[in-house]
């Protein structure tokens, strides 16, 4: 089991993802599962992936009401359409349609997934628990709605690897 | 060997993760495709092996500094905690394995670099200055070492400079519309000043690396492409030359009898209110100049950063790419893409210093001889 939580801790909610992963370092220590936290998802990550039967990703999500905290099942990207989304004069595809920006350094659960299968051929069960963040201004304090959301965050987290777990020791599963 | 472990992470991510997509995919690849997962899926070992030489210089940086982003472990009159010996065989057992990878990317690239001739003679080619740390001897220098500025034709224009005396020789100005500091050479002026620094630049000023297989690869890289490359292309390959070197550094640094010397702090009060401290930084040269109080607190600071360095040479380099692959104003997605990748060549820290969120904004006014706009395409 792997949890991957990403965040700056300097930029306001987004660092929601490390505050639970350090928490969870304690909380799962003796479990064998393992805590990495980051400030943000990176290529290397696969190589870590792909030896976890469950990756759960923890971030910080600008699209949720503050404070919210959701659990949904993420599966690699699937290669990109090509054509779909692109400008047919200059063949610049819109922003949905490129996936890893090669300038940004950015790339989602969805992305890593998809480098993982393609580098070490394994694709790990993963779920992506989002805590919806108020503010991603400069500064180490959480949102009081944020940090109050921090112990669901890492229950929803633990309740994850749990039923992966169980998931993990159910024959035919 | 921090710093070196930088260098080797840094290079990693700059060719395999950021580059390699141009190079072995096409520039005029799938743009939606044109990214390491693409890589991936064409050719998963070179992917791993960036993956893994990324791995590799982070590993080090996190055993020695305890984190890879920013670690605490330099600090001043030393380090933090001294080396031990677990973590100084963990580094030792890996350096092969990593060794092996450097190798075999150079010699995928080499063996493919003929194909991006076109390229190569139009991304930032020109004679410009170069400048780098070399030690006394020659050697590159990426710490402790003095400033050496030469130009296109190997004419020295300044040697043996003490990185205190930067600003006799470099001149800092500001654009109105750039955010980033150009600087110059003053003695030339500016912008006739424009210089180079990074991969390109420090082998260029060196006589030498200072490691066997690194230096029987650059003496092949110089019978390649002459004793004094010009074109900003050739960054790649100056940057994977490094990483063998680097790697080769760490395991001589590891190897010495004194490396696990507990001794590994000097601490003082202040005693200088002016300090002038020079890397090379894996973009190349860095300069930290800091005014302090008698109490250490900060008063004054100035940066030159390897981007701001390399700053009149990248606008340059994208005048000369864009002139040549921009025909008319029809202009097709690899046009533009090219437009990026001669920024890509000096890898610089532009997400990170402006602190970019999303997607990197391209916009692209196409004018004709006489300015006016005949079109606009932005990404």
């Amino acid at each position: 089991m792997l949890v991957v939580a990403c965040g700056n801790a300097l930029r306001g909610d987004d660092a929601v993802g490390p505050e639970v992963g350090e928490l969870l370092t304690v909380g799962l220590a003796g479990t064998g599962a393992t805590v990495i936290v980051s400030d943000q998802l990176l290529p290397e990550l696969a190589d870590d992936a792909s030896r976890a039967r469950l990756v759960v990703f923890v971030d910080a999500a600008a699209d949720r009401p503050a404070g919210s905290v959701s659990l949904r099942t993420v599966a690699p990207r699937r290669a990109a359409a090509g054509a779909a989304g692109t400008d047919r004069a200059t063949g610049v595809p819109a922003p949905e349609a490129r996936s890893l920006d090669p300038f940004s350094h950015g790339m989602g659960p969805e992305d890593l997934l998809a480098l993982t299968r393609d580098l070490y051929a394994a694709v790990p069960d993963a779920v992506l628990v989002s805590v919806g963040a108020e503010s991603f201004e400069p500064g180490a304090e959480l949102s009081g709605a944020v940090r109050l959301a921090v112990p669901r965050a890492v229950e929803a987290v633990q309740h994850a690897i749990s039923e992966g777990v169980q998931k993990a020791s159910t024959p035919h599963a | 060997m921090l710093n070196l472990a930088q260098i080797v992470q840094s290079h990693a991510l700059s060719f395999f993760y950021l580059s390699s997509p141009d190079l072995l995919l096409g520039f005029d690849s799938d743009p939606a495709l044109r990214n390491l997962v693409g890589v991936a899926r064409q050719t998963p070992d070179l992917a791993r092996d960036g993956v893994a030489l990324r791995r590799f210089g982070q590993r080090i940086i996190e055993r020695l500094g305890g984190k890879r982003i920013h670690p605490a472990w330099v600090v001043p009159g030393g380090v933090s905690r001294p080396l031990d010996a677990s973590e100084r065989d963990s580094i030792l057992a890996e350096i092969p394995d990593a060794r092996e990878r450097a190798h075999r990317t150079l010699e995928w690239f080499k063996k493919n670099v003929a194909s991006w001739t076109e390229e190569a003679a139009h991304f930032g080619d020109f004679p410009s200055l170069y400048m780098g740390l070399v030690h006394e001897g020659g050697n590159a220098a990426y710490s402790d070492g003095l400033l050496r500025v030469v130009d296109s034709s190997g004419w020295v224009m300044a040697d043996g400079v003490d990185p205190r005396a930067y600003d006799e020789y470099l001149g800092e100005t500001v654009e109105p519309w750039s955010y980033l500091k150009s600087t110059y050479f003053k003695p030339l002026g500016y912008p006739a000043g424009i210089y180079r620094v990074g991969p390109l630049a420090r082998l260029n000023v060196a006589e030498r690396l200072g490691t066997s297989a690194a230096d029987a690869e650059l003496a092949e890289y110089r019978d390649r492409l002459g004793r004094y490359p010009s074109s900003s292309f050739h960054y790649h390959y100056a940057r994977l030359i490094e990483i063998v070197h680097c790697i080769d550094v760490i395991d001589e640094i590891l190897s010495r009898p004194d490396i696990l010397d507990p001794h590994v702090r000097a601490r003082a009060q202040i005693n200088r209110n002016e300090g002038v401290g020079v890397s090379e930084a894996p973009r190349g040269v860095l300069i930290h100049h800091y005014k302090v109080d008698d109490d250490g607190l900060v008063e004054w600071v100035n940066l030159v950063i390897a981007t701001g360095h390399n700053n009149l040479a990248m606008n340059r380099s994208v005048l000369q790419t864009a002139r040549h692959y921009i025909k008319g104003d029809q202009v097709k997605e690899g046009m533009l893409n090219r437009v990026e990748a001669v920024i890509r060549c000096y890898d610089p820290c532009l997400s990170c210093s402006t602190h970019a969120v999303g997607q990197m904004p391209l916009e692209v006014d196409i004018r004709d001889a006489e300015g006016s706009l005949l079109r606009q395409v932005s990404r």
